[in-house]
């Protein structure tokens, strides 16, 4: 193998790493902290992409600006979908209730969501070009926006790890993750907490969606690609820690270009699947889930 | 129990609101009596198409075009039926089958049944062609296919005598691509295909060609899943073996993602061909003049080629807005075209008269004529794009049915840009 294919495996895992790691990451906080399996959180990622590609389209403004506008409208869409379809079923004592349920409200709200993104702004697949221009660094070639995804997802992910290891709210959101009942005992806000996750998962997929809608076309129903992206890295890495979610992505980024490389791309599904089986049976929460 | 009750009723809510979009969409013919019915005062044209699901984008051109189509015949008075001595407007019946081959084939069911349509648009995509095709046999309505390329050898396991191919089959599309390879005098190629039954087709024949005339060397023969998101470990493969030429049997998604990471790893063949996909609003969007120049794709038509096309395309630009000529859009005129010419040779809506006549007539379309043998276009044209300036021109048009595919020299095309410059920096 040429050096310079080494090098090219090994930035080529990372950015497709960490975007499924971002991917991963609000998936699984907003499961571990509520138990709710968001099968929306696909199409939360559309969203982030539309806003990124109509303020382009219409407006100009380059995606690391728009970030900032997804952020405040997945804030907006989020707050009155927790408050009508959520809370309620957050104050069930019932795991599983929430869990079934949640995915129930979930999928009928991913479908509304697809056919409103489709009836607004129709099924075509469109895209933009944003610092498409490539590179070359010690001989090597990279295209400027990956570059950038690479950029703004790993400060995302420290940014994210900051928050929840360093932080009373991060703090407290870990305490419901691993002891629910005790964290409700001493006294913290659960409804406050059940609420900022869900808010926090939702940010952070619509970032994902800016950032992607850069690399790939953008549609109503591009969002399942990235839910099964999402189950996938968070079973790998571990339900219940966004560390597991980092890890989870960083190594199946890496197998997806190895694979790819190696065995040829066809046999890619099946051979992560496979390892994923595997994985899941000598140990079942994962890799960072303990037990 | 209040929380459930409230549960229930969002998502009675919901599978209400699912409900409502699985209702028949209809368009009325421009303007429509309506008073009680006569003889007949429209021809009811049902179909499903592909509004959600990975078919979406390809799907929604198509829906477009169809309509685009029945806004044109109607404004012209309708198609003209002899058995009722008049031109009849046309009117649309169609769903959403969520790009589900199940799915079509109870909406064509329920069309026929439930509707009551008169006669039938095929749906997108090959593999939602071959689902309905039980249906459409059991029910003796004729459909005119478009966005379904499908082998010769499946065609006649089919025992289809109502299912009408007009794209090429994919042996005479990989004979074509074969021969401008031979032609332009590459030596070294590299075959990549998306996993579809049309795809894996399609490199399948390009490969037995070449491997057959010994002109060139295949270096790479790789097929990757649909709605891959990353093939940076194919495609450095593909960059070891130094290609002179590479041809990706690709469908719109994967199109984008292979020519943006072909441009990452800076992999500069000669010839860069694109299959389906390389023509979409997507693609158009997603890259800039420069990157898209020399791209060449597969197509089926090109408004430059026919100048009574061009008409239907401006037609579709005025009321969708900018979209490149992609096979899509073509493909489902071609298709609407020919049912409507057979209507007109018939002289009657019976389905079953219409299929005889589609069965043994020769239709002109302003896309060409249209033959069927055997239920396959035997007159159909396998057109060569290329993006030039930012904008995709015909380069070559190949004419005629495997194994007799030539070069049709009766179009006037434009010099092919080869090699293909370098990604630009």
């Amino acid at each position: 193998m040429e050096i310079s294919t080494f090098f090219y495996i090994i930035f080529s895992s990372l950015q497709i790493g960490l975007i499924y790691a971002l991917v991963s990451i609000g998936f699984n906080l907003l499961y571990s902290s509520t138990k709710i399996i968001n099968v929306a959180y696909g199409e939360f990622i559309a969203i982030g992409a539309y806003v990124a590609y109509w303020l382009f389209v219409l407006y100009a403004i380059p995606p690391p600006v728009s970030i900032f506008v997804a952020v405040a409208v997945l804030i907006l869409i989020s707050l009155p979908l927790y408050q009508i379809l959520l809370k309620r079923l957050l104050e069930s004592k019932s795991v599983e209730y929430i869990e079934i349920w949640g995915v129930i409200i979930t999928f009928g709200l991913s479908i509304m969501l697809q056919g409103f993104m489709a009836f607004v702004w129709s099924a075509q697949s469109k895209g933009y070009s944003y610092l498409d221009q490539v590179v070359e660094i010690f001989s090597l070639t990279f295209i400027l926006n990956k570059i950038l995804t690479i950029i703004i997802s790993a400060i995302m992910v420290l940014v994210l790890y900051y928050l929840l290891f360093r932080t009373d709210l991060g703090i407290s959101m870990r305490s419901v993750i691993q002891d629910p009942e005790l964290a409700e005992t001493i006294g913290l806000e659960m409804n406050k907490i059940f609420l900022l996750s869900f808010l926090l998962s939702s940010i952070i997929a619509g970032i994902a969606g800016v950032l992607l809608s850069m690399s790939f076309e953008i549609h109503p129903f591009m969002g399942s690609t990235y839910l099964i992206l999402a189950f996938i890295v968070t079973a790998v890495g571990g339900i219940g820690n966004p560390i597991g979610s980092f890890i989870g992505g960083l190594l199946l980024g890496a197998l997806n270009v190895l694979i790819g490389y190696t065995i040829g791309p066809g046999l890619n599904l099946f051979i992560i699947y496979a390892l994923l089986v595997a994985l899941l049976i000598i140990r079942p929460k994962g890799l960072m889930g303990g037990g | 129990m209040k929380n459930k009750l409230v549960l229930l009723a969002l998502i009675m809510v919901a599978v209400l609101l699912f409900g409502c979009l699985q209702q028949p969409q209809q368009t009325q013919p421009t303007p429509t009596p309506t008073a009680a019915k006569p003889a007949k005062e429209s021809i009811k044209i049902g179909f499903s198409i592909s509004l959600s699901g990975s078919g979406a984008g390809a799907g929604t051109e198509q829906y477009r075009a169809y309509e685009v189509w029945r806004e044109w015949v109607n404004s012209n008075g309708g198609i003209y039926v002899e058995e009722y001595g008049k031109k009849l407007p046309v009117e649309f019946v169609y769903y959403d089958d969520a790009s589900e081959p199940a799915r079509a084939k109870s909406l064509y069911e329920k069309l026929i049944l439930e509707d009551k349509v008169d006669l039938l648009l095929a749906p997108w995509g090959t593999f939602i062609h071959l689902a309905i095709v039980p249906v459409i046999e059991k029910y003796k309505i004729p459909v005119v296919g478009n966005t379904a390329g499908v082998e010769l050898s499946k065609i006649n396991e089919l025992q289809t005598k109502y299912e009408f191919f007009t794209y090429p089959t994919p042996e005479t599309t990989a004979m074509a691509y074969v021969l401008l390879l031979e032609n332009i005098g590459v030596k070294r190629i590299a075959i990549l295909y998306a996993q579809t039954d049309f795809t894996v087709a399609n490199a399948k024949w390009n490969k037995k060609f070449i491997e057959d005339r010994k002109f060139a060397d295949v270096v790479v023969y790789e097929g990757y899943p649909l709605g891959s998101t990353d093939l940076k470990g194919l495609l450095l493969k593909v960059k070891g073996t130094d290609p002179d030429a590479v041809v990706v049997h690709s469908y719109p998604a994967d199109a984008i993602l292979v020519t943006s990471q072909m441009k990452e790893l800076d992999i500069n063949p000669n010839l860069f061909v694109l299959g389906v996909g390389g023509q979409t609003l997507a693609f158009d969007q997603k890259f800039d003049k420069k990157t898209k120049e020399g791209i060449v794709v597969l197509n089926t038509w090109h408004p430059d080629l026919h100048p009574e096309a061009a008409e239907l395309y401006n037609l579709y630009l005025k009321k969708y807005g900018h979209n490149p000529p992609s096979h899509a859009i073509g493909l489902a005129w071609i298709s609407c075209i020919t049912l409507q010419k057979a209507i007109e040779k018939a002289g009657t809506l019976d389905p079953v008269k219409i299929r005889d006549v589609l069965a043994t007539e020769t239709f002109q379309t302003p896309f060409g004529e249209v033959k069927f043998e055997n239920q396959v276009n035997v007159k159909g044209l396998t057109v060569i794009d290329q993006w030039q300036n930012g904008e995709l021109k015909p380069i070559y048009v190949f004419k005629g049915f495997y194994p007799n595919v030539e070069l049709a020299k009766e179009f006037k095309t434009v010099e092919m840009v080869y090699p293909k410059p370098s990604w630009p920096k």
